[in-house]
């Protein structure tokens, strides 16, 4: 069958009254977790995650792949309702969307909102749906010298972008490998740190750790931290949709660099929607040089652009899932898992073996795209009444769904320990400034870059040479070595321009005091 | 002398780096004859990737310390580590109390335990948090147990 064919029968699959249910109601919890701060899209596929375990693999990616559009795109209501982004991936949208509030342009604010996210989303997969069928044929003619240089690269991209220092991204990036020694070596199957207990012989279980690091461990310290208040949003003036075809049109070329610069940031490792929104939000002010609002103050290009972005991210982002295995960001991380729990692997050959699935996987990202445009459209007015919650109702009942969650991982108190322990251990990074991704993405992708390296050298009778001797291979190591060293000579660049700044300064300073000087003597 | 907070992480990562080539010399066992590297490599590519940057943190730490030696700002506010340990063991008694007790007796009184313990400078009736804990277990268990058939601690004095 042909994936064309494939992809109709798929989106059939999701217009099946149950699953168009079930999209509905997950997109409409996602667009709660996204709205509210200090909630996310991966918590909610996190919470999740148990659930799946007695579910077909269908109906459990439509639940997964319907709350993650939805909280996706939940991210600007907070921005724009209360200033205060409700993910990394809307922090732009509040430097215009929260001012328009201000001046009670609330309406207009959330329809840009609603109207750039889903045509972000949409475009975005439909390019992935398009692309990834390609990359994966390419990816099936690669070797374990590739893929293991390409996993290595993935993981330097994201220590090297992680924020105030590299080293705290590399640490973080050790300890994910760590976590990923427990359990039996991926190649011989020898046990390695499992100290005799059954338990520890399949490794630290993903969703433990998901809901230790970032469920519990972020509700117990924002709640210490003081982080778990919100200022009151308003419900007033959210009369008809907002905005018309001209809004769109005028800002058409904003929103077209968006969308291209999102899709591409959302497809490297690291680099997804967090990103995106500010790189994006940065052109638009660049080339509207003379707005008639100035930028920062209620320019409604702004929300476009940071909008736009992040939610294309989200496609760029299927792209290396479906078609290399490698998650783009933490969400595309948990879905790997959940692929995992169902017995299946993704990748190049998940594509080819399981099209069926994979196409499903695409069509089940539209339906929830447009599910998520309906009901924005439809509850506008209400988003107000989300971010007046109370929290600690909220929470209380999300921890105990962690706890039953860690319960179903394998039916033992064991998973809950675990979680416990990570939360801890989370708890602690966060106290000395480490980021929690480049753990997550180490510890997702340290069975693979173990067993590609110790594969390809086996491959290869115990000589090294064919990473450098590969092109693909050397070029991605090359890349590699370059996220490392680029942080230090970028300071290095920077302080040289500065020091070469202040020479000429100085030079011009003296010779004005020379010119002065000759004059006085005159 | 307080030292700065990337320091102490250095500390603290170095010293676990050792710990950890002491687990890797007594927890894994290398079989013979090998053509590949064995498995000890990914934990030895760890114990360096920790153990470097743990020493630039420290390298960092103390020339920070040095340019300016007043010590960082506190990462939690005044009371917040006596909030965040206290939260904590809320966590540890609520799982220790599900291995015994099990998921129906246990969840109500964490729910309601964590409602006060998150509620801040907000204002919760008693009976309304009871109210809220005794549905919010049942409305979990059924959806959970009936609906997803998920299963739930039963407890060791009732499994």
């Amino acid at each position: 069958m042909s994936n064309l064919a494939l992809y109709g029968s798929a989106l059939l699959v999701c217009l099946k009254p149950i699953n168009l249910l079930l999209i509905f109601a997950m997109v409409a919890l996602g667009i709660v977790f996204g709205a509210i701060p200090g909630l996310s899209a991966t918590l909610g596929i996190a919470l999740l995650l148990p659930v799946t375990f007695g579910l077909s693999t269908e109906t459990s990616f439509v639940l997964l792949l319907a709350i993650w559009i939805g909280g996706v795109s939940g991210s600007f209501i907070s921005a724009v309702l209360i200033g205060i982004p409700g993910s990394s991936s809307a922090i732009a949208t509040c430097f215009d969307g929260y001012p328009m509030t201000l001046k009670g342009e609330s309406n207009k604010a959330l329809a840009i909102g609603i109207t750039a996210s889903f045509l972000g989303t949409l475009f975005s997969v439909l390019i992935a749906t398009l692309v990834s069928p390609i990359i994966a044929d390419f990816a099936l003619t690669l070797g374990p010298w590739e893929y293991f240089s390409l996993c290595f690269c993935a993981i330097t991209l994201v220590a090297s972008l992680s924020k105030g220092n590299i080293w705290k991204g590399m640490m973080s990036a050790g300890l994910g490998f760590m976590l990923g020694c427990i359990g039996m070596d991926p190649i011989n199957g020898t046990q390695r740190f499992t100290f005799g207990s059954t338990n520890l012989s399949a490794g630290i279980s993903t969703v433990a750790q998901m809901l230790g690091m970032f469920a519990m461990c972020q509700i117990i310290r924002d709640s210490a931290r003081g982080e778990a208040k919100m200022p009151d949003a308003s419900t007033a003036g959210q009369k008809g949709f907002g905005i018309g075809i001209k809004d769109y049109f005028k800002n058409i070329k904003t929103v077209i660099f968006a969308f291209v610069s999102g899709l591409w940031i959302g497809f490297l490792p690291g680099m997804g929607s967090g990103i995106s929104n500010m790189v994006a939000y940065g052109y638009a002010k660049s080339v509207n040089k003379d707005p008639e609002v100035p930028f920062g103050e209620g320019n409604p290009a702004g929300i476009w652009a940071s909008e736009t972005a992040n939610n294309a991210s989200l496609g760029g982002a299927l792209i290396p899932m479906m078609a290399l295995g490698i998650p783009g960001d933490g969400i595309t991380a948990m879905l790997i898992a959940a692929l995992t729990i169902h017995g299946l692997q993704a990748g190049p050959l998940f594509m080819t073996n399981q099209p069926d699935l994979a196409m499903l996987i695409f069509a089940c990202v539209l339906v929830a795209a447009v599910v998520t445009f309906i009901i924005q459209v439809a509850t506008k007015r209400w988003f107000a009444y989300i971010l007046r919650i109370p929290y600690h109702y909220l929470y209380s009942v999300i921890l105990i769904i962690a706890y039953i969650g860690g319960f179903g991982i394998s039916n033992t108190m064991f998973n809950i320990y675990v979680m416990l322990a990570l939360c801890l251990l989370s708890l602690f990074m966060s106290i000395g400034g480490l980021p929690t991704s480049p753990l997550v993405l180490a510890f997702i992708l340290s069975g693979k870059l173990e067993g590609y390296f110790r594969r390809a050298i086996s491959m290869d009778k115990g000589h090294y040479g064919k990473f450098f001797t590969r092109p693909l291979s050397l070029i991605l190591l090359l890349v590699a070595v370059f996220c490392i060293i680029w942080p230090y000579l970028s300071e290095y660049l920077k302080k040289r321009r500065a020091a070469a700044n202040k020479l000429s300064e100085a030079d011009k300073a003296a010779a004005n005091a020379a010119k002065y000087g000759d004059v006085s003597d005159d | 002398m307080k030292l700065k907070r990337d320091a102490i992480t250095g500390i603290v990562g170095l010293s676990w780096s050792l710990i950890w080539f002491i687990l890797i010399q007594t927890q894994t066992k290398v079989p013979k004859k090998l053509l590949e590297p064995g498995p000890r490599l990914l934990p030895y590519v760890a114990l360096v990737v920790v153990g470097v940057s743990s020493l630039m943190l420290l390298i960092k730490g103390l020339r920070d310390w040095k340019r300016d030696p007043k010590p960082d700002k506190p990462y939690f506010p005044k009371g917040g580590v006596l909030k965040v340990t206290k939260s904590y063991l809320m966590l540890v008694a609520t799982a220790i109390g599900m291995a015994i007790f099990g998921f129906l007796i246990t969840a109500p009184f964490a729910i309601f335990a964590f409602i006060y313990d998150l509620k801040g400078n907000s204002t919760v009736k008693p009976l309304n948090a009871a109210i809220i804990s005794v549905l919010v277990t049942a409305g979990l268990y059924l959806m959970f147990v009936v609906g997803f058939q998920v299963k739930l601690p039963m407890g060791m004095l009732f499994g």
